[in-house]
């Protein structure tokens, strides 16, 4: 696999990680868990000593991971070897000099920040929504300002608002859904594993919230992407035609993959376990191993969703003329 | 209120437009194979993408090879100017390599005539 591509993988999973963490906390795991009483806050002790490590190593992957993604990329603008890009100072001159550095330099100043607000965070106990509101504003910038260092931000005149604007959309919508699954097999596992009799109840209200904010996301993600598709593959030839496009049709069928595997969570895992939440015990119980085995499921879609996000970003949109003028 | 967001949604890709990864020539001044009867002061380069100046250029050369451009190229959003020493009557060549700002690289080049 070329390093680019591999590099723009484990970028692209880290902030998406970072950002569903933060908004998984934000607006699913608060409110919640703090809802069913304080019982469970144990639980959610649990749940934030594990996300905090998660969120740590992923903030720390994904600034290692940008720095490489820079490099690389200057060794390919200037056709040399990384090593060399590194010390002549070509790397640094696309960090300083060039709209993509800008771009990092805005992202990095975003991690650094979001670090820093987590941390205090955690010292008094998570995020209300209130609290939580500037946690995941700057979450939102460090996986939207994505859209700036690809195709996204590559249109021109005022039509290139559109499709950066649907770009950030896509980015967030993707960070919120995609990434608040870790957090959310994490959770259920917490609380499957509590001696909680009110575990059921807390899962239930735990998986509608994030079903709502799924439901969001996906609608965001078809209309973001809807629009990206009309920028940057046109029409039908462009979709079947193109090595862009196929790539294209296979992101699309990993995505319906992953909806499908929601929707049954939603319309058949999610009542039987409102079922169990009058009688607690070994079926409720299964109901949120299903739901966890499920969460896991759509997780290896979403892998794979972003490994073909990462090769999309270096291939020439199907919209693009195939000659060169000289 | 249902009817606007879904006549938004379904007008949002009718706004589109094509984009580009890489910024191609689009035209240049001279233009690409032209013969010119007044020697040009300038050579301009328009592409069809905003360029990365520090990471864009290009050099004038006359049919032995000697550079005749004045240094390094002035670029302002898509276009890129190079200014010229005084041209004697002859074919010269434009080579140009340019950094879109998504960050994709192109190269080319075109010759122009100055002289009947």
């Amino acid at each position: 696999m070329d390093p680019l591509i591999a590099v723009r993988a484990i970028h692209l999973a880290a902030t998406t990680l970072v950002a569903g963490i933060v908004f998984f906390e934000w607006l699913v795991a608060g409110p919640g868990l703090r809802g069913p009483g304080e019982l469970l806050s144990p639980i959610l002790l649990r749940f934030h000593a594990r996300t905090a490590r998660i969120l740590w190593i992923s903030l720390g992957l994904a600034v290692m991971s940008g720095a490489a993604w820079l490099s690389l990329l200057a060794a390919d603008i200037v056709d040399r070897p990384l090593l060399e890009v590194i010390a002549d100072g070509t790397a640094w001159k696309v960090f300083t000099q060039t709209r993509f550095g800008l771009d990092w330099q805005m992202r990095l100043l975003c991690a650094v920040l979001l670090g820093g607000y987590v941390q205090k965070s955690r010292r008094t106990g998570g995020f209300s929504l209130l609290s939580g509101l500037p946690a995941a504003a700057l979450a939102a910038a460090f996986i939207g300002a994505l859209a700036w260092a690809g195709h996204g931000g590559a249109t021109p005149g005022n039509t290139g608002i559109i499709h950066v604007s649907a770009d950030v959309l896509h980015l967030v919508a993707a960070g919120a859904w995609l990434g608040g699954l870790v957090p959310l097999v994490i959770l259920l596992g917490c609380v499957r594993r509590s001696d909680g009799e009110r575990r059921a109840t807390a899962a239930g209200a735990i998986c509608h919230r994030f079903s709502n904010l799924g439901i969001f996301s996906v609608g965001a993600l078809l209309v973001s992407g809807l629009t990206n598709a009309s920028f940057l593959v046109g029409d039908a030839q462009g979709l079947t035609g193109t090595s862009y496009g196929r790539l294209l049709m296979l992101k699309l069928f990993l995505f319906f993959g992953m909806v499908c595997v929601a929707a049954v969570n939603r319309q058949y895992l999610l009542p039987r376990l409102a079922s169990g939440v009058a009688a607690p015990g070994p079926d409720a119980d299964a109901q949120i191993a299903r739901l966890e085995r499920n969460a896991a499921l759509e997780i290896a879609f979403g892998i794979a969703v972003l490994v073909v996000v990462a090769m999309l970003g270096v291939a020439p949109p199907a919209t693009e003329p195939h000659v060169h003028i000289h | 209120m249902r009817n606007v967001i879904a006549a938004t949604i379904l007008a949002l890709p009718l706004a589109a437009g094509d984009a580009r990864a890489h910024a191609f020539l689009d035209h240049a001044e001279p233009r690409v194979g032209s013969t010119v009867q007044t020697a040009p002061r300038e050579v301009s380069l328009s592409f069809t993408q905003d360029l990365e100046p520090a990471f864009s250029g290009a050099e004038v050369r006359d049919a032995s090879g000697a550079r005749v451009d004045q240094g390094k190229a002035k670029i302002s959003g898509s276009v890129m100017h190079l200014g010229l020493k005084a041209l004697a009557p002859g074919t010269y060549k434009v080579n140009w390599h340019a950094l879109s700002v998504d960050t994709h690289t192109t190269e080319g080049s075109f010759s122009f005539r100055v002289g009947p």
